[in-house]
């Protein structure tokens, strides 16, 4: 029963997202230009303050 | 908004950005992605990155339960069975904002997903805002060195709001569709 309420509202969520999708103004974010600079970005975080920051990439012990 | 709406649009968000990015042409096989919201599996991948960084993201499993945290959204972005990135994002007592608390990927480089993550989690994170009748996605620290990146989707630096992206572009496109869908 809860299944089937989520996908139901599930259905409704993506058909509003697809009118979105089709419009002409509609901009993606998966652009050439954004896909480079993101992969030229250096270090693996784009947003957030970390707990702490290690000096090496050693996976363990982590803070 | 009860429960399983924010579970349907979460589930929704993430779905609708795996399919985008399905639908363009990339080295991908789009059969091999998935955006799936961060479970054990993806923490006992996580613990085995080699990153300096330490979000604390296995924390996420625990405020998942919590109803402070009910609207956030996460996501783990799978790759052919390899985790490529996660993202937290929350509006969490804002009636206008969602923000991005933390988006990290893989510190693999020689991955295929490495430029991909942050457009595919700022596209799920955009729905699930639009979603939510939000106005802004905002980037909470974003990383100075991402900052064109950012530009080049759109963000912008606003006052009183930091580096976000204006969904009202987004509710014009949707108006301006059903608009034509009258006609």
């Amino acid at each position: 029963m809860m299944t089937a309420k989520v996908n139901h509202m599930k259905a409704e969520a993506r058909a509003k997202i697809a009118r979105l999708k089709r419009s002409p103004k509609y901009r993606t974010f998966f652009n050439p230009e954004a896909i480079q600079a993101f992969k030229k970005v250096e270090g693996s975080a784009f947003a957030g303050k970390p707990m702490c920051l290690r000096m090496s990439n050693d996976p363990s012990p982590r803070c | 908004m009860d429960k399983e709406e924010i579970k349907a649009f979460q589930q929704a968000s993430r779905e609708m950005a795996a399919e985008e990015l399905g639908q363009r042409e990339t080295a991908y096989d789009s059969a091999l992605l998935s955006l799936q919201d961060i479970d054990e599996d993806a923490i006992s991948q996580y613990e085995t990155w080699r990153t300096k960084y330490d979000f604390g993201w296995s924390r996420i499993l625990k405020w998942k339960s919590k109803p402070a945290h009910e609207k956030a959204l996460d996501i783990a972005i799978w790759y052919d069975g390899s985790l490529a990135g996660l993202c937290w994002a929350s509006p969490k007592d804002s009636t206008e904002k969602i923000f991005v608390l933390y988006l990290e990927r893989n510190p693999d480089d020689s991955l295929l997903t490495r430029g991909f993550v942050a457009p595919l989690c700022l596209t799920a994170v955009r729905f699930y805002g639009v979603l939510l009748d939000l106005r802004f996605v905002v980037i909470d620290n974003p990383n100075p060195g991402a900052r064109d990146a950012y530009e080049r989707e759109g963000f912008s630096y606003l006052a009183g709001v930091g580096l976000a992206y204006d969904l009202a572009q987004d509710y014009d496109a949707i108006n301006s569709e059903e608009n034509d869908d009258d006609r």
